[in-house]
């Protein structure tokens, strides 16, 4: 893999997750629907498994997550712009442990047993972890100690809330293997059209998040 | 094969485990909501005040687009001794909880809807369906 191309990928997701993030993650949040199980279990985990698909890179969805919590973090409406911003790394970080190894990689799994199985294990930890990273991390940036009452205290709840992220995880790794190998020519496209058409959506993304 | 079956199984296996604890934390979640949101009380120090009573006794303070009433004015009232040396866990309906030291009492309103918000504090501190103030 190029390394340019891998760099203007990783910016180019973590934008259309960001966006995603500040469009449909706000409008959850507003009406007070579920919105960290979709965000988690749909959108996040199914963007990071799309490029994990195209690019088969590891490292990419990390750098993903970085990108759109920071442009999360940047969008001046919101709830808790902090603590999801922190959520969104997490959530990557935690990607990248659960696929990190070979044998799980999209292009090596059959059985639609297995895919469902990973795609509700994903979800799931994605989601827990991720809540409870940002649980512990955000009060370090008002110089406070998180509190393990706290955490134990809204442990029900988050393992609650997971379900629905799971579930959707089940249906998300499915669908997205749907998507046929040839279309990975997209990353194997000629510089002179791949730049310029992952420019012009990132900035598209990055113009709506911070207007 | 053989391995891929292995994974496999210990993959559906850990799959049907997550989503029973997330049933059972589910059912646990709810049945907790219903016996709090019993009233029109809120408990403090193990003591139960009315909400309307509170929002007549005090004046209203706002932060942002909200109103309420100050959690110190509130820890006040209380026959709390020297509050500035306690911390002061917020539990919401559904068990969410955040814990605060005085300073940050001094900076948080509980609205009329037991929202408490903070000035000072990220909004993860923010709690809703507030039910009960324990003093630690």
């Amino acid at each position: 893999m190029e390394k340019g191309k891998l760099f203007a990928g990783i910016i180019l997701f973590g934008s259309v997750w960001g966006l995603l993030e500040c469009s449909v993650g706000d409008y959850l949040h507003e009406i007070n629907f579920l919105a960290g199980p979709i965000m988690t279990g749909l959108f996040g985990f199914g963007l990071m498994m799309v490029a994990r698909m195209l690019y088969q890179q590891q490292g990419m969805q990390m750098g993903m997550a970085l990108v759109a919590g920071v442009l999360r973090y940047f969008h001046p409406i919101g709830g808790c712009l902090i603590c999801s911003a922190i959520a969104i790394v997490c959530e990557g970080v935690i990607f990248e442990i659960i696929w990190y190894h070979s044998s799980l990689w999209p292009d090596k799994m059959k059985s639609m047993r297995m895919k469902i199985s990973m795609g509700i294990i994903s979800g799931y930890l994605l989601y827990v972890l991720g809540y409870i990273g940002s649980q512990l991390i955000t009060p370090l940036t008002v110089t406070m100690i998180p509190n393990a009452g706290d955490i134990l205290g809204i442990l029900p709840r988050v393992l609650s809330d997971a379900t629905f992220s799971a579930l959707l995880g089940g249906i998300t790794l499915p669908a997205v293997l749907t998507i046929p190998a040839s279309t990975t020519y997209i990353v194997k496209m000629r510089k002179e059209v791949y730049y310029p058409i992952s420019s012009v959506i990132t900035f598209l993304c990055i113009f709506f998040i911070l207007s | 094969m053989g391995k891929n079956r292995g994974v496999e199984r210990i993959a559906s296996i850990f799959a049907i485990f997550l989503l029973l604890i997330g049933t059972v934390s589910t059912i646990y979640v709810y049945s907790f909501r219903e016996e709090k949101q019993a009233g029109n009380a809120i408990i403090i120090n193990g003591v139960e005040y009315d909400m309307n009573e509170i929002f007549s006794s005090f004046e209203k303070k706002y932060i942002n687009e909200f109103s309420g009433i100050l959690l110190s004015d509130l820890i006040n009232e209380t026959s709390i001794q020297s509050p500035e040396n306690h911390e002061y866990a917020i539990i919401g309906a559904d068990g969410y909880t955040k814990t605060v030291k005085w300073g940050d009492m001094k900076e948080g309103i509980l609205t009329n809807e037991r929202r408490v918000i903070f000035q000072n504090l990220p909004r993860q501190f923010w709690i809703r369906d507030v039910v009960k103030i324990e003093v630690k």
